[in-house]
């Protein structure tokens, strides 16, 4: 039994009445890796805030090496040797990664001066030291790619000698490699002495690394268990609290009438996309991150400038804008990346939100007939089950999961005929990914016709009909029901990258 | 290859609006000299740089603000203030000079702190609490001096519109300015405005102590206003309680020419200096080519149109070039 790095008791943190965490207890030991398990909104991350000095708890003890410990800032935490690698990156666009690293933190005298080139030799040395040799120091943060922006935040943290390393979705953006380099890496400072905290939304990569895990639900602690001693099946269970047996509902055939047709679709990125998509189908998407499919979602939905033919149920059509797309007889509805900005109105109440794009066939003379936009909108709502106080509350107030049922609530109302479903999933908690994916084959099966990416394969692949799979723009493979697996379709995403050819 | 890598640091090589301004200026200099053939002799080289200094000046407290992304309407005012206060109370003895010039730049530190200490403190928008002290500034204004008049110690004027040792001391100053920015740009100071301006929630992350960088900024650009001020009165040898109005929108323009980012986090003084001149020599070029000076505000306003329509032309392509 080693030395205990951290020791929290007792720890309850309430945001006005919702109670994020409750009597929550954490023990990591010295030189371990120890994974913080849960869904979204289980209090992990409530958690790692507490222990970064980012939020105060409303009540309970913690102690970092024995030593109590209350956290009322940043500065304070790194003072106990806590650096948090957060989720939402830290770093300044408009400074160059040395300045980043090492200048923007360190010393005090507002008027004291650092030679831009000692500082680049010196953060170029730590790069080296540590194994990163793809990143110019010199280089300003916004001209990097999200993964290497990752790394240098990762970097920051390990250059500040932590005695304790926390990594809360830190490996959210980095491609296979780099997860390599950041295992490496985290194996370094533990056998160096470090305690490395660690939180990953991919169940593969907290097997790999952490010796232990704690599992929350709900804002409570469920247990610490061993890792090697533990199933996903059992760990499914302990968090979401109920056995979830089949995650993906049986699909429902589709039909043979045509529904859209793309034929030579161009862009900047694109590149002469052809597809079809029949009614009462899911058409899923698959490749690797970004490879297009971001750019043809936005293009169908007339929200990115392309060039190409569309067909909807047999007749041309042109799609220069959202509008030509929402428009009655197009019937296209686009769940976005970001649903904050590019779905949601988040200061406008839920039935507002709903409402938006079918506002001409609510309202008379301009003005919007409240009765009928309340009908419209029980009718979207209906099967959705949002948990929401009232009809007028902001969508700023709601869950993730709840926020994206009402985007697809949006286009319920609107009774779309194409959905365009990007990433649907991301950022739901289990409970509510079952709920869409129940939904997507019952409007499957009422002859909607649905276009389907998403950054976990296994969703894809489980849901989809077909996969058309992108890569740099194309469509470089069509792989259908029969043959339709995970490794099938990762295979495909990689076959045709020609640096896996030759690696 | 290290050093190769590393030489864009301080060089100007890969600061492309800056180097923008600089041609435009280039050009319009050009200009000027075709119309004015006395243009490169002593007399018309110090009267284009001394009318020039005041919104110099203004541009660069301007800009200081900018680069934390927020904006100040009230240095126009401040200026007035400065301005009137000098012409009031200064008279011709080295200690009143000293003394009102000392009393007159924490006037406008104070005036300019004031917008950083509301905007910070009440969580209000830099363009709302800068518009409503613009008002109230320019009332104090009234209040010191109501309409033009007082007067300045003639050795004030000759001290800061002459030349030294037939160098323009209004060269010299700018000559300071830039050095002095050589010397700020690696500070931490700057470092920070420049991360409050680039993404204010990772400069918080980073330690950076946003209110007080916030509130010393104002109170920079209320510093510099107050200097304006000053060499206005120098210059005009009396005070006028509206002299600064016309230099609050002239020093977002300015900032804006110069290739500084309206929205913060981008940007450098020597482009700040020369998007201030070239809005001052269109004056200049318009007095000698004989046109009205009614035009200059026409001339400036298409000026700004067209740096604006330069700097987001370069951000649409980058974008379509990045996606």
């Amino acid at each position: 039994m080693g030395e205990m790095a951290v020791a929290m008791q007792g720890i309850y943190k309430n945001f006005g009445p919702v109670q994020a965490l409750i009597n929550v207890e954490f023990h990591a030991k010295k030189g371990e890796v120890h994974g913080l398990v849960g869904e979204n909104g289980a209090g992990k991350s409530t958690l790692i805030k507490v222990l970064s000095g980012t939020i105060l708890p409303t009540k309970g003890q913690c102690e970092v090496y024995g030593q109590p410990a209350v956290l009322r800032s940043p500065l304070q935490a790194q003072s106990f040797g806590i650096q948090t690698v957060f989720q939402e990156l830290t770093l300044v666009p408009d400074l160059t990664v040395a300045d980043n690293v090492l200048n923007l933190r360190e010393g005090h005298h507002l008027l004291g001066r650092t030679s831009s080139r000692a500082l680049t030799v010196q953060v170029e040395k730590l790069l080296s030291e540590l194994g990163v040799d793809d990143i110019n120091p010199a280089a300003f943060v916004r001209d990097l790619t999200l993964p290497h922006r990752q790394m240098i935040e990762i970097v920051k943290a390990i250059y500040r000698k932590p005695k304790i390393l926390i990594l809360d979705e830190a490996t959210s953006a980095l491609l296979t490699p780099q997860v390599e380099w950041l295992f490496a890496t985290v194996r370094r400072l533990t056998k160096e002495g470090s305690t490395v905290l660690f939180t990953s939304h991919r169940w593969e990569e907290v097997k790999t690394l952490t010796e232990n895990m704690t599992i929350f639900r709900n804002g409570e602690y469920v247990g610490t268990y061993g890792t090697d001693s533990i199933s996903e099946d059992d760990v499914t269970t302990l968090m979401t609290g109920r056995h979830i047996g089949n995650l993906y509902p049986a699909r429902v055939a589709a039909r043979s009438d045509v529904r859209l047709v793309v034929r030579e679709l161009h862009s900047d990125v694109l590149q002469n996309v052809n597809l079809t998509l029949h009614s009462g189908e899911i058409l899923g998407i698959g490749g690797l991150q970004g490879q297009g499919q971001r750019e043809l979602f936005l293009s169908l939905f007339g929200a990115a400038p392309a060039r190409g033919a569309f067909e909807i149920s047999g007749r041309a059509v042109t799609i220069h804008s959202p509008t030509d797309a929402i428009r009655q007889g197009m019937g296209i509805g686009l769940v976005p990346e970001d649903r904050k900005t590019e779905g949601l109105f988040l200061n406008l109440g839920v039935l507002d939100n709903v409402t938006v794009p079918t506002l001409s066939r609510i309202s008379r003379w301009g003005f919007i007939q409240s009765k009928q936009q309340r009908q419209f909108f029980s009718t979207a709502t209906r099967s959705l089950q949002i948990k929401l106080a009232n009809v007028q509350q902001p969508v700023s107030e709601l869950s993730g999961g709840n926020q994206q049922k009402v985007v697809l609530a949006k286009w319920l109302a609107a009774k779309s005929q194409i959905l365009l479903l990007y990433d649907v999933t991301r950022g739901v908690d289990v409970g509510t990914k079952h709920d869409i994916y129940a939904l997507m084959v019952d409007l499957a099966a009422q002859g909607v016709a649905i276009l389907f990416y998403s950054s976990e394969t296994a969703e894809v692949v489980h849901l989809a009909h077909r996969v058309l799979v992108m890569y740099e723009g194309a469509i470089c493979e069509e792989i259908d029901a029969n043959d339709l697996t995970v490794s099938r379709v990762v295979g495909a995403s990689f076959r045709s990258s020609p640096e896996v050819l030759h690696g | 290859m290290v050093n190769s890598r590393h030489s864009t640091s301080w060089t100007l090589g890969k600061d492309i609006p800056t180097l923008l301004s600089f041609m435009v200026l280039a050009i319009l200099l050009a200009v000027n000299a075709a119309v004015d053939s006395h243009f490169f002799t002593g007399f018309s080289l110090l009267t284009f740089f001394t009318d020039a200094i005041p919104l110099v000046l203004v541009a660069i407290g301007q800009f200081a603000v900018i680069l934390t992304g927020g904006i100040d309407l009230s240095v126009g005012s401040t200026v007035s203030i400065a301005n009137t206060f000098v012409a009031m109370y200064m008279v011709q003895k080295l200690g009143s000079m000293v003394e009102v010039s000392l009393l007159m730049i924490l006037l406008g530190i104070v005036a300019g702190m004031v917008n950083g200490i509301v905007i910070h403190y009440g969580r209000i928008q830099p363009i709302l609490v800068t518009l409503a002290t613009m008002s109230i500034y320019e009332g104090v204004a009234l209040l010191i001096l109501p309409s033009p008049g007082g007067s300045v110690p003639t050795s004030l004027t000759s001290a800061l519109t002459g030349a030294l040792m037939d160098i323009p001391i209004a060269v010299i100053i700018m000559a300071f300015l830039v050095v002095l920015w050589f010397w700020a740009r690696r500070t931490r100071f700057v470092l920070h405005l420049v991360s409050i301006g680039s993404d204010e929630s990772a400069a918080r992350m980073n330690g950076v102590r946003v209110g007080v960088i916030k509130i010393a900024a104002y109170g920079l650009s209320g510093f510099f206003a107050a200097l304006s001020g000053l060499y206005l009165a120098a210059q005009t040898t009396s005070g006028d309680p509206n002299i600064g109005a016309p230099l609050t929108l002239l020093s977002i323009a300015a900032v804006v020419i110069g290739g500084v980012r309206l929205s913060g986090g981008r940007g450098s003084l020597l482009g700040v200096m020369a998007g201030a001149l070239i809005l001052s020599i269109l004056g200049s070029i318009m007095y000698f080519a004989g046109v009205s000076s009614y035009y200059q505000d026409l001339f400036q306003g298409l000026i700004l149109l067209v740096a604006v329509a330069i700097s987001s032309y370069r951000r649409l392509r980058n974008r379509y070039m990045q996606t």
